[in-house]
């Protein structure tokens, strides 16, 4: 697949993406079903079922701020794909210093991520159902660190210190005529 | 750097522009320009033959050593 029908791409799924969140935004503030909660965050269907049923704008707002960091996360992604490869769409070299910084910035994107969900995720649940002794009745809250974006951020990283070195051989080659 | 090229003065020598020498040689003008004021980190063996075989020289006549430079 070449770069501009990867960009392409990228640009509907950036759509796509803005389009669920959009739905999932309306979802939360017009939730429909009394009893049982069946709610999707990117296609994960998570079942609950409450007690009461008065909370459940309350669930579904929580969940939706949960969302959000991840929503920011994938847009911001891809937007630096697209960077990453328009000079690869233009026939120029993808070794340039937009398209190492473009990494170095993912992979510090889901480190920050990895911090900023966490602490949305406790902070909403203290704002929207105050401690969390007292949430959902026979519905427990659990919080953890995302292990997972760290170790993809790290990765990542190192990705970009690769590139780094490939841009560096590249200027040296582009020096001997 | 020790190593001075003396491609200005070949092609002086020969009456030869950096127009006529890219065309001939195939590389760009902007290469051949960086090559003559020394900005290059190094050139290639082909390239070389190419400025050799257009100017009618050496690779000698080209490239001096200076040490301390």
């Amino acid at each position: 697949m070449n770069a501009k029908k990867t960009i392409i791409l990228l640009k509907i799924l950036f759509v796509a993406v803005i389009l669920v969140g959009i739905m999932q935004s309306v979802f939360s503030l017009f939730p429909q079903i009394p009893n049982r909660v069946q709610t999707y965050l990117f296609a994960l269907r998570l079942p609950v079922e409450m007690s009461d049923p008065s909370q459940l704008k309350t669930l579904c707002t929580y969940i939706l701020i949960c969302a959000l960091p991840i929503y920011i996360l994938i847009l911001y992604i891809i937007i630096k794909l697209i960077q990453l490869l328009h000079p690869l769409s233009e026939g120029f070299s993808p070794f340039s210093r937009m398209s190492v910084s473009a990494v170095k910035h993912i992979g510090i994107a889901c480190w920050i991520y990895a911090a900023v969900s966490t602490i949305v995720e406790y902070a909403g649940a203290q704002i929207l159902f105050g401690t969390l002794q007292n949430s959902l009745k026979g519905w427990n809250i659990e919080f953890s660190l995302p292990v997972i974006p760290i170790v993809i951020g790290a990765v990542i990283l190192s990705l970009g210190e690769v590139f780094y070195q490939g841009l560096d051989l590249k200027q040296d080659n582009d020096s001997i005529v | 750097m020790a190593i001075i090229v003396r491609l200005d003065r070949v092609m002086a020598d020969r009456k030869i522009s950096l127009n006529s020498l890219s065309e001939k040689v195939g590389i760009s003008i902007v290469n051949l320009s960086q090559l003559k004021t020394g900005k290059v980190k190094g050139v290639r063996f082909s390239t070389l033959e190419a400025i050799c075989g257009a100017l009618g020289c050496q690779p000698g006549d080209l490239l001096e050593y200076i040490p301390g430079e």
